[in-house]
């Protein structure tokens, strides 16, 4: 992150920081569900969110008549889809 | 992971992260050829009009290759992914350089994936090495700064793949089968193809010849620790994802170059040459020695298959199935009759494996000397010491040369030019064509085209007695009604002029060019008028 700071300034920090809210934290709290190795659980959720974080939004775009909206409603809902499943995993047992 | 990882792989992230967005520390404005400006300009649309692509460009990327696709015309020539990633980027932070930090990111990821397969496999040592040398590999740099920048992402993921799918084969011929890795398998495979078609090529051909190398490793089928439910599961993961995208590939024209089995010759040459990529790729796209600094290092190369040779274990099956797999998809025009420029387009799924089997050889060597285990780890650590100073040389130093002076000067879209297409995107109707004269290059015309989300191309046709004659490829404009206007560019021209050896060339063609402008258009309306740069429309009888 500090490496786009001292770059790009604040635009180059806020992209790394989106870049690993979007594309690899919604996949990595899934994968925590999983008994992988953590630089497992860290390559296999980028690329995996690379492709797959934006067919969400493309999908919700389909509903939701805006694109900034539609980026916003699908990290929610990802995000928030992780956290349950993580919440039910621990109940589990 | 441990802490050896972690530091590695934060200086590999920093020394790419720092290199590669070279080319646009100091000038902000987007930069390369063509394919560069094309890409741009879809995710470039989507982020500014709030939207998304579904199943129809609009127009002006339609013109483009119009009605490329035969099932949907119009349709995207790609899956969403890619280009909404870059979008995403640009909603959050502007137009230029958030997009570019993602390809950046997106298009050196192949050497933190690199890093990745080979620590897994082989260990520290080779990993590092392999990784140092992907962070300046020539083949993607330049493909990078050329603009097919969404080609590179699916390529850099083909390492995570090989690897989720060999821990998922391996694991059939030991105690417990691990079919989590097979659903992780499907979905890389899934987000490969929603990223690029092509690498899902390499992929599919690397496991296949895996399975193979497996079976006859192993003298038997794995049936029994194959769980029937989890392949149709994940079979249907990756139909479901993919599927309602099979359009957009299975409608595109290819271009088959010629009748397969004619030249046998190919089959003794490893990629392609300069000749068959001439017109496409300049030579060092090619060049052994470009790609890995000296044909020397052909000789660690050889040593890193031999090694496998000997090894013959699970791992050095992989990596000698991607070898083969990669000589059999780089000899396509013979087998299949691909055209050599999108074989071209694939030689950068070698370089991740050469570089590998590069590192490979280097270590072995240590291998072949009884040493003690501290004698050896010492003679590790001065090798990659060694190589990497060899790597900044020859390999990194080119590499960071061509980042730093990428596109300077002229040679990118100007904020000039920037600004009038942006009137033009404000002022002129949506089917309008802007015919473009003087703007020095035809990337740069593109990038006027994606900023002002118009079609704008050369001028191709004639105007005879006050109306224009368009070539008929260019049926578009009919069908689609499209309205003419002119842009006369002499910014580009005035910058030449002040240098002096091309000031005589320039000045000419400026002269050129008012002549055009005061013979055809005296009586049309002048619309735009500023920074050397006039817009007119054009009525047309």
């Amino acid at each position: 992150m500090l490496a786009g700071l001292l770059l790009f300034g604040t635009t180059g920090l806020l992209t790394l920081i989106a870049m690993f809210a979007l594309f690899l934290l919604p996949a990595y709290l899934i994968l925590s569900l999983f008994d992988f190795k953590a630089e497992e659980k860290l390559f296999f959720s980028f690329a995996i969110g690379l492709g797959m974080f934006p067919l969400v939004v493309w999908y919700l775009n389909r509903i939701i008549p805006s694109l900034k909206l539609s980026l916003l409603a699908s990290f929610i809902l990802v995000v928030l889809v992780g956290i349950y499943l993580r919440k039910r995993k621990k109940k589990q047992g | 992971m441990d802490k050896k990882d972690i530091v590695t792989l934060t200086a590999l992230f920093l020394v790419s992260f720092f290199v590669w967005t070279l080319p646009f520390q100091s000038n902000s404005m987007p930069f390369g050829e063509g394919d560069g400006a094309y890409h741009f300009a879809y995710s470039y649309y989507m982020s500014s009009e709030d939207t998304s692509f579904f199943y129809q460009l609009p127009d002006f990327l339609h013109f483009w290759y119009y009605n490329f696709n035969s099932i949907i015309p119009g349709a995207p020539e790609y899956p969403p992914s890619s280009h909404l990633n870059a979008a995403f980027m640009q909603l959050l932070g502007g137009a230029t350089i958030p997009a570019f930090v993602y390809y950046a990111i997106t298009s050196f990821f192949g050497a933190l994936a690199t890093y990745f397969l080979i620590r897994q496999l082989f260990g520290f040592f080779p990993a590092a090495l392999a990784g140092f040398g992907m962070a300046f590999s020539n083949r993607e740099i330049m493909l990078y700064l050329f603009g097919q920048r969404p080609t590179i992402t699916p390529f850099a993921i083909i390492p995570i793949t090989l690897y989720a799918y060999y821990k998922f084969l391996t694991s059939l011929f030991s105690e417990n089968a691990e079919h989590k890795y097979l659903y992780i398998t499907a979905l890389l495979i899934a987000s490969q193809f929603l990223l690029h078609l092509q690498a899902l090529l390499v992929t599919f051909a690397v496991m296949a010849v895996f399975t193979i190398g497996m079976l006859i490793k192993e003298r038997r089928l794995p049936l029994k620790k194959l769980n029937y439910k989890h392949v149709g599961i994940a079979v249907l993961l990756i139909a479901v994802i993919c599927a309602p995208f099979l359009p957009i590939y299975l409608g595109e024209k290819y271009d088959v170059r010629e009748k397969p089995f004619q030249d046998a010759s190919r089959l003794f040459s490893w990629g392609l040459s300069a000749e068959d990529v001439e017109g496409g790729y300049p030579p060092a796209f090619v060049s052994f020695s470009s790609q890995y600094g000296n044909w020397l290092m052909l000789i660690p190369l050889l040593i890193g298959i031999a090694y496998l040779l000997i090894k013959r274990d699970s791992k050095a099956v992989l990596m000698l199935s991607w070898l083969l797999a990669i000589y059999f998809l780089f000899h396509l025009d013979f087998f299949y009759g691909t055209s050599f420029g999108r074989i071209a387009r694939m030689l950068i799924a070698e370089p991740m494996l050469f570089f590998s089997l590069i590192a490979l050889g280097v270590f072995a060597l240590p291998k072949l000397v009884k040493l003690s285990p501290a004698a050896r780890s010492l003679a590790n650590i001065a090798l990659l010491s060694l190589f990497i100073v060899i790597f900044a040389f020859v390999i990194a130093k080119p590499q960071y040369d061509s980042l730093q002076h990428a596109y300077e000067g002229i040679n990118r879209v100007s904020p000039a030019q920037v600004e009038a297409a942006k009137w033009i995107d404000q002022n002129l109707p949506e089917e309008a064509v802007v015919y473009n004269y003087g703007t020095l290059t035809y990337g740069k015309k593109r990038f006027i085209l994606a900023f002002s989300k118009r079609y704008v191309d050369n001028f191709h046709g004639e105007i005879v007695d006050g109306k224009i004659v368009n070539p008929a490829a260019w049926i578009f404009l009919e069908e689609h009604n499209a309205s003419h206007y002119f842009m006369f560019d002499y910014s580009d021209l005035a910058v030449l002029a002040s240098i002096p050896q091309y000031a005589q060339a320039s000045q000419q063609q400026a002269q050129e060019l008012r002549a055009i402008e005061s013979t055809y258009f005296g009586n049309q309306s002048l619309l735009y008028d500023r920074n050397q740069i006039r817009v007119y429309s054009f009525e047309n009888k």
